[in-house]
């Protein structure tokens, strides 16, 4: 279980959104995503306003990024099972540094920093035991690997940092991979997911395991709360025509997960596949995105009670807006601000004619 | 893949690049998109508000006693058939299509949250504004429909809890219709225009009309058709949509009866000459298939006898006739999958 004290200690430092001095240089972009435009990869800079503030390329198809906390510096992670990591000075466009996954590992497309930015955390798969770890990097050293440590579970995929403390949250996917066999899952017979809360000086603090009739119900993304409530979207592997969850709520010190309930119509629409979550900066909100349902799901965070749904085309990124709401990204090259409100969303266009934006948003936020 | 289909794929490719060349070269392919949009709200959208609307005031307007009861009942449900595949707007907003039909119900809500109600017996609960904000299980033409099949009379609080129910649906109808002639159509018909924030591109309309029509036919392959049919040693026919009612292959016509009305009034007529055949082929192979299960017993029996070869042989139509839809159909029209849809991780 969650140590309430140890978490709640740190939680006070918790700051709102707001944009990061250091990475005016960089044009103070306030999102960051992974693209494709034509046939070429890039990471993008997004400013509040909805307009590109800087493309850099990548050398291949990314995933998630990591924002330093305070330099304009950002590391764009591969697409799973991806071996490189890319560190980008966002303000010059150089590559600062490049990471490659150790031998015997890849990476998973997501990282966090520690809140000083010292130390870069990577979610990786040992895959000749399956056993998920997270990679330890020396950001102060030119991004050197200095060790690494168990990720509490099989799969581990989205890694983010508690709002003003050092534990970090991971999403233990469940799936067994291994690239020789591509993306193919190799236990969805035996999987169970978890979070893990983990303290980088001591290791595995708490665990949530799903309940058994939802152990296929892949934990894949998270979102954290400044209170440290956790949101996670999730990925059914199970029948697809079984009703089963997209999203997971967790919150501190409670003993089990709660699954906002949601019609079985639009799970089976969402082809039983969560891309994203995120969850507002006032803490109300929760939303998870279904490109393949073309539908973003919003729930009440403190009822954990699904509210409304908003349909856009590949829709697939989402991340908190700087004000209320959310802000999400598409396929179509569309950025959208989302806010929730009591006679339903409203949804403000950003920007459109965009490239087509990859899975994640990634805010940068103080914290 | 045979060699006509291969040919059919390459030429629906072909027609994709060149309604791309049309996006891109501006207002022709824009029009197209525009006059089909129109065509839909005009011909299939408006004319289904419009009778859901008219279909749930009549049922609203019947008592209990009235023998015409369950004939409006099984006509209001037949009208909710043509409107549900337009699930967006004004379908989405409060998740009205939920509140219309909350189906399936994998927990058994329906009964509970009915069994609180007849049990607690508060008129409070039935006034309308009230019973506007119960749970969904409570309301739309499922929980009528427990209340029409009970052994137990429609009198007394039975009763007024059906009338809360059919009124309920009214206020629905008026207000779906009322979106659809307002706001939401005009956006609809509207589509990339400036300032329209719903439909940002031309395409949008379509890509939103394609993505409904095809989540209203996969529900029906997946959920109305291949979770009753399970497996041939646990059939289960008590997932069935409606079928206390006895109206679980009748939903089905009304999916592709709507299906057929989008096709013919304003896909078709956008659609080069093989996309539109392929989907024309295909709604024939699927009404050809339907009948041929309507003679038998119903659905949820029908899985369980010899008779479920029929469902069987009805689903794999269903199946090819979301293969021509989302294969032919939807490239013919420009419409091809996002970056993220494609694919996930």
């Amino acid at each position: 279980m969650i140590n309430r004290r140890g978490l709640l200690r740190g939680l006070g430092l918790a700051a709102a959104l707001a944009p990061i001095p250091g990475w005016a240089a960089a044009g103070d972009p306030a999102w960051l995503a992974a693209a494709q435009d034509g046939a070429g990869y890039s990471l993008g800079g997004i400013g509040a306003d909805g307009r590109v503030r800087f493309t850099l390329p990548l050398p291949g198809r990314g995933h998630a990024a990591a924002a330093h906390p305070h330099r304009a510096e950002a590391v764009a992670f591969a697409r799973r099972p991806g071996t490189w990591a890319l560190v980008l000075d966002c303000s010059s466009g150089r590559a600062v540094a490049s990471l490659a996954s150790p031998l015997g590992r890849h990476f998973y497309g997501h990282g966090a920093f520690s809140g000083d930015g010292r130390w870069l955390y990577t979610t990786e798969n040992r895959y000749d035991t399956g056993e998920g770890r997270i990679g330890i990097w020396d950001a102060a050293h030119g991004y050197t690997r200095v060790g690494d440590l168990p990720s509490g579970g099989i799969g581990p995929h989205e890694i983010r940092r508690v709002p003003g403390a050092e534990t970090l949250v991971v999403a233990n996917g469940g799936l067994r991979t291994h690239p020789d066999q591509g993306r193919a899952n190799l236990n969805l017979t035996t999987m169970r997911p978890n979070l893990s809360l983990i303290d980088p000086g001591a290791g595995l603090v708490a665990q949530v395991e799903s309940p058994p009739e939802w152990r296929q119900a892949s934990i894949r993304h998270i979102a954290l709360a400044p209170d440290g409530t956790v949101a996670a979207a999730l990925q059914w592997e199970g029948e697809p025509t079984d009703p089963a969850p997209l999203m997971a709520i967790w919150r501190p010190g409670a003993a089990a997960l709660e699954f906002p309930e949601m019609p079985t119509t639009l799970c089976l629409a969402l082809k039983g596949y969560a891309a994203s979550v995120a969850i507002d900066g006032g803490g109300a909100h929760a939303a998870i995105t279904g490109p393949k349902g073309g539908v973003v799901v919003l729930c009440d965070l403190a009822s954990a009670r699904m509210t409304d749904t908003w349909a856009r085309g590949d829709v697939c990124g989402i991340a908190p807006a700087l004000g209320p709401g959310f802000v999400v990204s598409d396929g179509l090259g569309g950025l959208t601000r989302l806010i929730p409100g009591p006679g339903g969303p409203q949804a403000q266009p950003l920007a459109d004619g965009g490239p087509a934006w990859d899975n994640h948003l990634v805010a940068l936020t103080q914290a | 893949m045979t060699g006509a289909r291969r040919g059919a794929r390459r030429l629906g490719l072909w027609r994709g690049a060149l309604a791309l060349a049309l996006a891109l070269a501006g207002p022709a392919a824009a029009a197209e998109h525009g006059v089909l949009a129109r065509a839909a709200l005009d011909g299939a959208i408006l004319p289904a508000a419009d009778s859901f609307a008219q279909a749930t005031a009549g049922l609203a307007s019947r008592d209990c006693a009235d023998p015409g009861l369950t004939d409006a009942y099984h006509g209001t449900f037949d009208t909710w058939m043509a409107l549900a595949p337009y699930g967006f707007g004004p379908l989405e907003t409060a998740q009205r299509a939920q509140q219309i039909a909350f189906w399936p119900d994998a927990k058994g809500n329906i009964d509970r949250e009915l069994t609180r109600l007849i049990a607690a017996r508060d008129p409070a609960v039935l006034a309308p504004a009230t019973f506007a904000t119960q749970s969904i299980a409570a309301r739309g033409l499922m929980a009528l429909e427990r209340l029409l099949t009970a052994p137990e009379p429609l009198t007394g609080y039975r009763c007024a809890l059906a009338r809360a129910i059919t009124t309920d649906l009214a206020r629905l109808g008026a207000e779906i219709a009322a979106d659809w002639h307002g706001a939401a159509g005009a956006a609809l018909a509207t589509a990339g225009a400036p300032g329209n924030t719903t439909y940002r591109s031309p395409d949008e309309a379509t890509r939103r009309l394609l993505v409904g029509l095809n989540g209203a036919l996969e529900q029906t392959r997946a959920l109305r058709l291949e979770r009753v049919l399970g497996t041939l040693d646990r059939p289960w026919g008590s997932r069935a949509e409606a079928w206390r009612s006895g109206r679980s292959l009748r939903n089905i016509a009304g999916i592709l009866a709507a299906t057929r009305r989008l096709h013919e009034t304003a896909l078709g007529p956008a659609l080069p000459g093989e996309a539109r055949a392929a989907m024309t082929a295909a709604l024939a192979y699927a009404d050809h298939s339907l009948a041929a299960a309507l003679a038998g017993p119903p659905l949820d029996q029908a899985v369980a006898g010899p008779g479920r070869f029929k469902i069987e042989v009805l689903q794999a139509a269903i199946a090819a006739l979301i293969a021509a839809l989302t294969d032919q159909v939807a490239p013919a029209l420009g419409i091809t999958p996002g970056f993220n849809a494609a694919d996930g991780d």
